[in-house]
């Protein structure tokens, strides 16, 4: 029944053989060239570019040997182990707000305990001697980071903007109007500037912020001012009743909006939100762009190291690859695992 | 004196929705109030428990007068059945009733939900507890809303159409615990069409019209002969 | 109850002056910080740097730049390549997503299954990500000027870009390789050619579904109501139901537009001579102005983008005014 269907819908008339007939091309050609150029004349053994002079296709064995500059940038390889801990525990952290139980746990530790585990393990600000270069963090770890952080506190920020603009009187509610459409404004990557070089402006004498602190500072305020607009636009989806009922209820302000309207409108736009997520993890590849070799950086440097000169394709397919598989990932989570309203 | 009405006007801009209200509810009485669409029933009880501001005049709930200061105080106190039940979607029916219990008068849960599950047996669902809204039927619904007011344990409770958006089949259950509930000695103000709910349990019924209370009467005499020419003429479109 | 609602107005009053206070304490905090800052590494304020010459060289501008000219003009020349490319990209991404929107509408496993991977495919992958991939991994590995890859004598695509005729005085040009380059004729430089495909690519996938979700949000009666009164598919399609669906497409796809005008700021790494690269980048370095050069740089973008919001909304209500009369 099926393939009586589908021959009927690509056979059926001209037109639809005809575009069968394009898209049959399209594929094939797309398949084979592929095919050729990752698997059949790729190499995938050996330790230099010597290996490869040969191949037809691709040359995995840079990917290979320079996979760990790409998952930790330049770290060194003993204080790998900060990097892991701290990516296990964010992911435990966040896995942690999925459930109801656990919830008010969770909030504690992504918003209290993981700074704390950042400034210790990644500033290492309590034990300088150990000479671990902060600077060093970079490749797949530093996207993840600045990506966890960017989102984490986007929340609170955006919550309180969206507030503001919402029901805030009449000075507050221009002011959350100004800062949200600003940064919405502008690209990010003028933010980026901005906050790596205007802001250690602002900053009184002797007060210097690293680099990752700056880029950060510019990212939180841009997608703060995003999800301010997602929450927002859940705001306005929460029926006007239910706010008439809290206060029936006697519930004040802010319990109405805390246990009433926050929870719904979160939950009316959690797609928007990983949207917004996914949105953002794609955008930090823009530190780049201002000098940080997060994911994207550290395979563009990569690709410009005279001893791998040529392999920039191999590079960027494979970088390309890891963040579809995230992205897509996360399109495909499905909305209903909502982190902070339950059920 | 529960609640007083002193000469009490509320405009919304150009519009006057009520003008020179003069209504005095005493403990334990219960009232019903009809009328046409738009004449102001529905504002009139929003404006006891301070949903809504009113411009003129005076309002004295428990023998004090309301103003923004009261705004929290009487709320809780004062509880109301909405027409679209206003349940909370994202709750649980049982943490939809002690929700404001825990909140408001900082009960534990235990005790809450020991009410809750007390006042969900005098509506008759006390097997739904579980489940989320969305799951009940619209008269189940209604109910679970009647707990939910009755769980902050008000001396007075305001009814604003409770079985308008009902369907038929389920007005009566509804209605039978709004009647169990006026057995108890409560408190009502009801806006409701429901006439043989007025006959049986109201002291009185408010006829109200543009704003204004045309006639208070008592539910035998206003049924059999009302005094005002305009409520005939709604009792007789009613019937129909 | 009017006295008290007094007193809740001024207490509110009271609170939005303490919350002004404390905005304008931090922002003048800041501020007294960067004047000590900028003093002290002794940076010159105010904007007369626009007026002095700028003295580098633009690979690409689209009004005459030249030695004397000065960094205003560096602005404009920045200013005007944003906006090329821009519009370039607006254009690719309407008629490559109008392409995949259909192919994704239509009843036709192929051609569907071929839009759906590459709206899941290109949406999914940042966009610098791609634009390093065409600039560095495609167009850096064409061969040398010599080698050109020639069509005809005429055109020809080499590492420094696509070389072609074009009249200079009257007169057509053909470009002419001399030492190590082309002379003569035009050249779309690689940088443009990068950001515009990047973006006409990035932007097509989101076009596409836009296109395929406004297709699809148009009511099935109509479809029923067009056959039943004799037009053919096509015609239905054409006269019915797009029509309708771009009432639902135009203030989505608005949105795209401003997204494409803000993502060509991503010229900036691979040195395309966009608003940022030029000002925000070179002006920048060459002045350290940062305050100035920055906060200019932001004030137009936020103004283009609000007169295009602007634009839309006025768009929108007088369409929505439209519905209505229907």
């Amino acid at each position: 029944m099926f393939e009586k269907t589908f021959i009927k819908s690509c056979f059926g008339s001209v037109g639809a053989t005809l575009v069968s007939l394009i898209s049959l091309a399209i594929l094939g050609v797309m398949v084979s060239k592929i095919a050729q150029w990752m698997f059949l004349g790729a190499v995938f053994s050996g330790s230099s570019s010597e290996a490869c002079r040969e191949a037809t296709g691709a040359c995995w064995v840079f990917v290979k040997e320079n996979l760990v500059f790409f998952m930790y940038g330049m770290l060194e390889k003993k204080e790998y182990w900060r990097a892991q801990l701290f990516v296990s525990c964010a992911i435990a952290a966040v896995s942690l707000l999925f459930f109801n139980r656990t919830k008010t746990l969770g909030l504690w530790l992504n918003f209290l305990g993981m700074p704390l585990l950042a400034i210790a393990i990644i500033y290492n600000i309590f034990s300088p001697e150990t000479g671990v270069d902060r600077d060093a963090f970079g490749g797949l770890f530093l996207t993840l980071f600045v990506a966890y952080f960017g989102i984490l506190w986007a929340f609170p920020i955006g919550t309180l903007l969206a507030l503001g603009r919402k029901s805030g009187p009449v000075v507050v509610r221009l002011f959350c109007i100004f800062w949200i459409e600003v940064w919405r404004g502008v690209p990010l990557i003028t933010v980026l500037f901005m906050s790596s070089v205007l802001v250690p402006y602002f900053l009184p004498e002797g007060v210097e912020l690293s680099k990752l602190t700056r880029a950060m500072f510019g990212i939180v305020c841009f997608s703060g001012a995003y999800m301010a607009e997602v929450i927002r636009g859940g705001l306005q989806g929460v029926a006007g009743g239910q706010r008439e009922v809290s206060s029936a209820l006697g519930l004040n302000w802010l319990q109405s909006m805390r246990y009433v309207v926050l929870p719904q409108a979160i939950k009316i736009v959690s797609p928007a939100i990983l949207n917004n997520f996914i949105s953002l993890f794609k955008d930090t590849t823009l530190v780049a762009i201002i000098g940080m070799f997060d994911f994207l950086g550290a395979v563009q440097a990569a690709t410009k190291n005279s001893a791998w000169l040529g392999y920039a394709k191999e590079g960027y397919v494979f970088a390309a690859l890891v963040f579809w598989i995230f992205c897509y990932g996360l399109s495909k989570l499905s909305s209903r695992l909502n982190p902070i309203s339950e059920s | 004196m529960d609640i007083e009405f002193k000469h009490v006007g509320k405009s919304f801009g150009a519009f006057k929705a009520l003008s020179d209200i003069n209504l005095s509810v005493s403990k334990g009485e219960k009232i019903v109030i009809c009328g046409p669409s738009g004449s102001g029933k529905s504002t009139l009880i929003r404006l006891v428990n301070q949903l809504e501001d009113f411009d003129e005049g005076e309002i004295i709930v428990f023998g004090t007068p309301l103003s923004q200061k009261t705004k929290s105080k009487f709320r809780g106190e004062v509880g109301m059945v909405f027409q679209q039940f206003n349940l909370f979607p994202h709750l649980t029916v049982l943490e939809n009733i002690t929700l404001a219990p825990i909140q408001v008068k900082k009960w534990s849960r235990e005790a809450a939900e020991q009410k809750a599950r007390e006042l969900l047996a005098l509506v008759h669902i006390e097997d739904q507890a579980q489940k989320y809204p969305g799951f009940l039927s619209g008269g189940q619904q209604q109910r679970v809303a009647i707990a939910r007011a009755l769980a902050m344990e008000p001396k007075i409770m305001l009814f604003d159409e409770p079985t308008s958006a009902l369907d038929p089949e389920m007005i009566s259950e509804v209605l039978d615990v709004m009647s169990d509930l006026a057995k108890s000695g409560m408190t009502m103000l009801c806006v409701t069409h429901e006439m043989g709910f007025a006959k049986m349990f109201a002291d009185s019924v408010v006829f109200m019209e543009k704003g204004q209370i045309i006639e208070r009467n008592t539910p035998a005499e206003f049924f059999s002969q009302p005094k005002t020419e305009r409520a005939k003429e709604f009792l007789s479109k009613l019937k129909h | 109850m009017k006295r008290p609602r007094k007193v809740h107005i001024k207490q509110s009053i009271l609170w939005q002056l303490v919350f002004v206070g404390m905005v304008i304490a931090a922002a003048s905090y800041g501020l007294h910080n960067a004047l000590v800052n900028l003093e002290a590494r002794g940076i010159s304020r105010g904007f007369e740097f626009l007026k002095v010459t700028a003295g580098f060289e633009v690979v690409q501008a689209l009004i005459s730049f030249g030695e004397g000219s000065t960094y205003l003009r560096a602005f404009l020349v920045g200013l005007l390549n944003t906006v090329y490319v821009s519009v370039l990209a607006i254009v690719g991404s309407l008629i490559l997503g109008f392409l995949v929107g259909f192919a994704r509408f239509f009843a036709h496993p192929l051609s569907r299954g071929l839009a759906k991977m590459w709206i899941g495919g290109i949406r999914n992958i940042p966009l610098l990500l791609q634009i390093f991939f065409i600039y560095f991994a495609v167009l850096q590995s064409l061969p040398e000027p010599r080698d050109s890859l020639q069509f005809g004598n005429l055109i020809f695509l080499n590492n420094r870009g696509v070389f072609f005729p074009w009249i200079v005085n009257g007169e057509w040009v053909r470009p002419v390789l001399e030492g190590f380059d082309f002379v003569g004729g035009n050249v779309v430089i690689p940088e443009l050619i990068a950001l515009a495909l990047g973006l006409t690519c990035y932007t097509s996938a989101f076009v596409g579904e836009l296109v395929y979700a406004s297709l699809k949000s148009v009511d099935k009666g109509l479809w029923e109501a067009s056959r039943s009164l004799g037009l053919s598919h096509f015609q239905a399609l054409r006269l019915v139901i797009l029509p309708e669906s771009l009432k639902v497409l135009i203030p989505p796809l608005t949105n795209q537009f401003l997204n494409v005008f803000k993502n060509s700021s991503l010229a900036a790494a691979i040195g395309y001579p966009d608003l940022v690269a030029v000002f925000a980048g070179t002006v920048l370095n060459q002045t350290g102005q940062a305050m100035e050069v920055i906060s200019i740089t932001m004030m137009v973008y936020l103004l283009i983008s609000l007169l295009i919001s602007i634009a839309m909304n006025y768009f929108n209500s007088r369409l929505a005014r439209v519905r209505r009369h229907v």
